[in-house]
């Protein structure tokens, strides 16, 4: 970059517009930068020249690096070599825009300043909409409804109002006040506006925000009042509404704060559906991981023939497995499906999203075996020993004991409990077979 | 964690979610296609030239009633003449057995009515039988007509079917119907049901009778 621009920033200088090797003292033309150079130490070696001479070296020498480099010069390998040669010739092979990517110069990070703005932003939003809160509870603690003198004042000393004469047009939309056009004080700022520019807050709705916990006993329909205009007397107005309703006149601005917090508050409390869902999802997934371990365990234990766990308990814990791996299943479906129906489809992000979760879904499933509920074979002995002298059951005896080691490689412990039963069953006939022969003989 | 996975089951019902289990043993002359017929039930494949078994082998597949899961433990013994002293073994426990002869032989017919016999004799008497009459793609070779099996399987009470493990004709049907046979209640008498093994809460007793209550 920094050659490119020293060399568009000195033609710029000249009137007329000359390429070549020229002389940057004298401008004259030598065709070959060996000349050049030959020409500029002979006729240029002055000490002042020097140091113009060694720059000139220096900048001659990156070019020609570059040129040397670039691929699109010498070979049509590249797309940009070969737009550029259809364009316009072997000249274009000097267009800086056809050069290679070039590096990145000296750059400097904003982020530093980007979070110093935000933050100072938000920090005078959280102040200020605090403030607003304390006083918003001072204003609906303060029992003195009834008596609007008396309310009023103590509005007045809960927040000092702007005094009437030192304002003459709306603090929000500019409008001038006049005898039609009333002014109004916000009840949280104490500022000045005209009606359009307030609205009234309900006490339910304050009550909300100044004590979270109140709104989760009182799920009603909290919203801002529409401004009816009754009347002329704006206090008494403000005191309640049509249905009796306590609430206080706020300005837009106010408003806007207030309404914002419950937003963050509403963030805080209230998951999205989808949330909800893999919650109940990864909670079936934690108890999975931890019933296969115990299950891996007992399985183990009870095929050594062990008696620290009942056969029954395993079996109680795999059913218990089952139907995790159900629930697993039904709610990550039930989260790839979702909204998929509608109108207005899920966004790419959200379908996305939905989709990897069942993917996720899908592959826990088939690592932690939970083919339990799908059909499982042994893979072919590799080799049979089928000699014909071997007594059946013992060859019986062997395929069952390759069937278990297979099916606790697949993690098939139902299977596994069945092979072994099978195989003790084996066992008995066996002896019983052998002791009848004795017997016999 | 009482509800959930059971949403679209209709509710009332105390067989809700259950998995039952049960035996099935395979029995039949060699080379009629028992080991086709399990193959293709539980992976869905099937083998030209398929190997003759050795001893019996063991397989699993689940199937899924209306609001119950049946899972299959299947033995499909061989059908060697040698490994006939095995076959007691597997079906004496077994709640259900399918009996097969190939429909181009009238010889495993005849095989398969006296495996009936020996499974009346001394198997399970609540055995669910069903006789499979394989390989129907082979129709051009018929030796034994639908109605003699037919006939056959209605005089002793058997389920039949016509099946081909290599179109897959009837292959599952055979297993679902034989899902549906199966005792899945509480059985009235004592002797009724079999050691199925019911695969739920409280289910300590392993030689209680029937699967799920």
């Amino acid at each position: 970059m920094p050659l490119e621009n020293s060399y568009n920033s000195n033609m710029t200088d000249y009137v007329e517009v000359r390429e070549g090797f020229l002389c940057p003292v004298c401008m004259k033309d030598l065709v070959t930068f060996e000349q050049l150079q030959t020409h500029f130490e002979v006729a240029h070696n002055t000490e002042e020249d020097g140091a113009a001479f060694r720059h000139l070296k220096e900048l001659l020498g990156k070019a020609k690096k570059k040129i040397l480099k670039d691929p699109s010069i010498d070979s049509a390998s590249s797309d940009e070599g070969t737009n550029d040669r259809s364009r316009g010739g072997a000249t274009s092979a000097f267009d800086p825009s056809a050069w290679e990517v070039q590096e990145f110069g000296a750059s400097s990070s904003h982020t530093e300043y980007f979070k110093q703005v935000r933050d100072s932003r938000v920090d005078r939003f959280v102040v200020e909409t605090n403030k607003l809160l304390l006083r918003l509870d001072k204003l609906i603690v303060a029992d003195v409804a009834g008596d609007t003198a008396k309310r009023k004042a103590s509005e007045k000393d809960i927040v000092p109002w702007v005094p009437d004469q030192d304002v003459h047009y709306c603090l929000i939309c500019g409008i001038r006040f006049s005898l039609v056009k009333r002014k109004h004080h916000c009840r949280l700022c104490g500022g000045i506006i005209c009606s359009k520019c307030s609205v009234y807050l309900p006490f339910a709705y304050a009550r909300k925000l100044t004590n979270p916990a109140f709104a989760l006993e009182e799920p009603k329909q909290l919203g801002v009042s529409s401004l009816p205009r009754t009347g002329s007397s704006g206090s008494l107005n403000s005191m309640t509404n049509a249905e009796g309703e306590q609430h206080i006149r706020i300005c837009t601005e106010c408003r806007r704060l207030l309404d914002r917090r419950d937003q963050l508050i509403e963030q805080r409390t209230s998951k999205p559906i989808i949330v909800q869902f893999y919650e109940r999802m990864k909670v079936a997934v934690d108890e999975v991981e931890k019933g296969v371990e115990v299950y891996t365990e007992m399985a183990n234990s009870l095929s050594l023939g062990e008696t620290r766990f009942e056969l029954a308990e395993a079996q109680k814990l795999n059913v218990r497995l089952a139907k995790l791996y159900e629930t697993i299943d039904v709610i990550s479906k039930k989260i790839a499906a979702l909204n998929m129906g509608d109108e207005v489809a899920p966004h790419a992000q959200q379908a996305r999203l939905q989709r990897c979760v069942r993917l996720y879904a899908a592959a826990f499933l088939q690592e932690r075996g939970a083919q339990g509920l799908r059909g499982w074979a042994p893979a072919a002995a590799a080799v049979t020993t089928s000699g014909v002298d071997v007594d059946p059951m013992l060859q019986q005896m062997s395929i069952i004991r390759d069937y278990i080691r297979k099916a606790k490689q697949a993690r098939r412990f139902d299977e596994v409990q069945m092979l072994q039963a099978n195989l003790e069953e084996l066992q008995v006939e066996y002896k019983r077979q052998q002791r009848r022969l004795t017997a016999a003989s | 964690m009482a509800n959930r996975g059971q949403v679209q089951r209709p509710a009332g019902s105390s067989l809700q979610g259950k998995i039952c289990q049960f035996k099935l043993v395979l029995l039949g002359e060699s080379a009629v296609g028992k080991s086709s017929l399990v193959l293709r039930f539980v992976k869905g494949q099937f083998y030209e030239y398929q190997e003759s078994t050795i001893g019996a082998a063991f397989l699993t597949q689940t199937v899924c009633l209306d609001d119950i899961t049946v899972k299959f433990e299947i033995w499909d013994t061989a059908g060697q003449e040698r490994y006939h002293s095995l076959a007691p073994m597997y079906y004496r426990g077994a709640q259900a057995a399918i009996v097969v002869y190939d429909i181009t032989s009238q010889d495993t017919f005849n095989r398969a009515k006296s495996w009936v016999k020996e499974l009346q004799r001394q198997a399970n008497p609540n055995i669910v039988i069903a006789l499979a009459g394989n390989k129907a793609d082979l129709a051009d070779k018929r030796m034994v007509e639908f109605e003699d099996g037919q006939a056959y399987a209605d005089e002793n009470s058997l389920v039949f079917v016509e099946t081909s493990a290599k179109t897959a004709m009837n292959v599952n049907d055979v297993f679902l119907t034989i899902a549906k046979k199966l005792p899945k209640s509480e059985p009235s008498g004592p002797s009724g049901g079999a050691s199925s093994r019911r695969l739920d809460e409280g289910a300590t007793d392993q030689a209680s009778t029937g699967c799920c209550k």
